[in-house]
């Protein structure tokens, strides 16, 4: 997604998660969307919430990344520092003395986290196709979720 | 051992250091069973997970029970099988609601057949533990046969329902008494949890 496109997306949600009720034409947007910002699709089940808990994962991720959505940051490019890293929820690491759940993980940590404990993959949803580990972190402690390497 | 050890391996004592206490917290947390990824599921022992994943666009709900007894009525009855006991829990929930949400999304899920792991945190928590500090806060309920629906009303004047739904889920048949969340500690444990609520 360039630059442009980011910030027509970027308000574009913020819209979107003010809304109560999606048109088709929506949903497929926010399929789109979902895509490019969360890098999978919305979840397939019979769930009336899944498009606004899309719209409402993409929400927090963006703002997640320290860029609000606010009026005067649009031409900040939040789209360029999507996260590469992804959590699965229900699963916790331990890692330099802090929990990380799918919420607060950041990719630095996901990083460091997976260059000493290259099994905790598994706690991960989604990894870059070829992760390039760096500043792996000496000293960090594996997770109680992941006990074992 | 394929025909499984039945041995006692522990002793019945008074726990002076870390007394035990009755009751449960006001929030719980329901997920759908079938949103559980259970190929996933580790174990810290036989009782134990030491994590909840749920599949990809999942998450988990609150179950949460005003009052000064939250989830009073929580029970788990051992019922003798032709082969082994089992043990059967029972939840009651109550909703102090009615509502088109409420009955779409929740109740009338459940009538259709809808199985849910619910996890419940105890007053007792055994944080005093050194070896396994937090084990016993966080309790898992249908994590083998799924708590279902067994029972439900709605009685528009009565006081201990705000005049709301009071439904019965039940697990029955489960081949453990009791099954454990448990991340490590008290505070990894209650973060998975509180994460899974966010989208």
């Amino acid at each position: 997604m360039d630059r442009e496109g980011g910030d027509v997306a970027r308000m574009r949600i913020r819209e979107l998660f003010g809304q109560q009720s999606y048109t088709a034409e929506e949903k497929a947007e926010i399929e789109r969307y979902s895509a490019a910002v969360l890098g999978k699709g919305v979840r397939r089940c019979d769930c009336q919430d899944r498009y606004r808990d899309a719209v409402a994962e993409m929400y927090s991720v963006l703002k997640r990344n320290r860029q609000p959505l606010s009026d005067n940051n649009f031409n900040n490019d939040v789209m360029a520092q999507e996260k590469l890293y992804y959590m699965r929820k229900g699963v916790v690491i331990e890692w330099a003395h802090k929990y990380y759940t799918h919420i607060n993980m950041t990719d630095e940590v996901a990083r460091a986290y997976l260059a000493a404990h290259p099994k905790g993959v598994r706690y991960f949803e989604v990894v870059p196709a070829s992760p390039a580990p760096k500043g792996g972190k000496k000293g960090g402690e594996p997770g109680p979720a992941a006990p074992e390497e | 051992m394929a025909n499984c050890d039945v041995l006692i391996a522990q002793g019945i004592e008074r726990n002076c250091s870390d007394p035990y206490v009755k009751g449960l917290e006001k929030l719980g947390y329901a997920f759908n069973r079938e949103e559980v990824d259970f190929a996933s599921i580790e174990f810290r022992s036989a009782n134990e997970l030491s994590s909840l994943p749920l599949k990809e666009g999942a998450k988990g709900y609150p179950l949460y029970q005003a009052g000064s007894q939250p989830f009073n009525g929580v029970t788990t009855t051992l019922e003798e099988g032709s082969v082994s006991v089992k043990a059967n829990h029972e939840l009651p929930v109550i909703i102090p609601d009615d509502s088109p949400e409420v009955s779409a999304n929740f109740i009338d899920k459940m009538m259709s057949g809808g199985e849910l792991l619910v996890v419940l945190e105890n007053k007792y928590k055994k944080l005093a533990d050194a070896s396994n500090p937090g084990s016993s806060a966080f309790k898992v309920y249908g994590y083998h046969q799924g708590m279902v629906l067994s029972e439900g009303s709605l009685d528009k004047y009565s006081d201990d329902t705000d005049g709301g739904w009071t439904l019965t889920l039940a697990e029955n048949g489960a081949p453990v008494s009791a099954m454990f969340l448990n991340a490590g500690s008290y505070s990894a444990t209650k973060a998975l949890l509180e994460a899974t609520l966010t989208a």
